[in-house]
């Protein structure tokens, strides 16, 4: 029984490699930032995620569910909040865009508004009262 | 175990492929990107390692690593953004 | 808050882990396509999409799910009233990026929500270029 997980955990930790090596061509390959962070997305989330749950199966015990668990949410997290922080810096910094962008919202709004502090981009949750 | 040395290899070659990202640009999100990618992999190289080598210390390794890829990921973004927010 | 509601609450809470799971291995599929293959067909747009997420909470949690899955990220947030600007890697239309955002916030107000989901507020009204009027 518990060779059997350890095979499945070893095939797990393989295809999240894959996976993680899939992003980094995506890093390469894609043709800009937006697309790029997406990429990043699947190798931190899919792969990273992957292989934590393989080593979990390579070593199961409570005390590792409970660490490996936390390490799993942590690590969504990190892709959820870094990647939508480095767009957002991405942004603001006019990093060059795929010349096929259909529509951007973001721009239309920025025109309406007549003071530059006010653009969505830059305003805080704490300044909109 | 052939399968844990396949997945190093891999997980090296990502690493190395965001290095040439980062090195390229060609705007500071591009290499911000690059340096999360980095970071994970290394997270992913702890891991593997674990099994690798056999020792279950590494478990909690992965854990710290996870942190302090969190305080990473956000304080580069700031520093990529300049003073604007 | 009736007992049907109640009852779509505590589900909600359970599914909707399994609901992002789902979604981020299919938007890893559909971009890991177009990584490998030689000419990918991007079609990337910002997009403008107002929630109807009232707490901070349910703001926050919606932009990084936005965030998490493959293929959407999100640019930037308002808060009253509620909006993200999402990066879409497959904008053919804002209709199918409205759908798709939508049909994840109303997982999350499930999850969020002992009383009920409020329907889809209707469409801004824009042009062929997606200008709005």
């Amino acid at each position: 029984m518990s060779e059997l997980l350890e095979d499945v955990g070893d095939v797990l930790m393989f295809l999240g490699a894959v996976v993680f090596l899939v992003g980094a061509v995506g890093v390469i390959r894609l043709p800009d930032v937006y697309s790029r962070l997406s990429a990043v997305t699947i190798a931190g989330a899919l792969g990273t995620g992957t292989v934590i749950i393989g080593l979990f199966l390579n070593q199961p015990s409570v005390g590792s569910a409970f660490t490996l668990g936390l390490a799993l949410l942590i690590q969504l997290a990190t892709t959820a909040v870094g990647g939508a922080a480095m767009a957002r810096a991405g942004y603001l910094t006019g990093a060059p865009r795929n010349e096929h962008t259909r529509f951007d919202d973001l721009e239309a709004e920025g025109e309406q508004e007549t003071a530059p502090e006010r653009h969505p981009g830059h305003s805080r949750p704490d300044d909109d009262a | 175990m052939i399968l844990i040395d396949l997945a190093l290899g891999a997980i090296v070659i990502a690493m190395v492929l965001s290095v040439y990202r980062i090195l390229r640009g060609p705007s500071g999100a591009d290499r911000g990107a690059g340096s999360d990618m980095i970071f994970f992999g290394f997270v992913s190289l702890v891991a593997l390692l674990g099994v690798r080598l056999g020792t279950s210390l590494l478990v909690d390794i992965v854990l710290l690593a996870t942190l302090v890829g969190f305080l990473a990921a956000v304080s580069l973004a700031r520093l990529t953004a300049g003073g604007k927010r | 808050m009736t007992p049907r509601t109640f009852l779509t609450w505590i589900l909600g809470m359970f599914w909707l882990p399994l609901y992002m799971a789902y979604d981020l291995v299919a938007g890893s599929l559909r971009v890991t396509r177009d990584i490998l293959r030689p000419q990918g067909d991007i079609t990337p747009a910002f997009v403008e999409v107002p929630l109807r997420c009232r707490s901070d909470f349910e703001i926050s949690l919606m932009s990084n799910l936005v965030s998490l899955s493959p293929g959407t990220i999100t640019v930037a947030t308002r808060q009253n009233p509620a909006t993200v600007w999402v990066h879409a890697m497959y904008a053919h239309d804002h209709r199918s990026v409205l759908d798709y955002v939508h049909t994840m916030e109303d997982q999350v107000l499930r999850a969020t929500r002992p009383d009920g989901v409020p329907t889809r507020p209707g469409d801004l009204e824009r042009d062929e270029r997606g200008r709005r009027r």
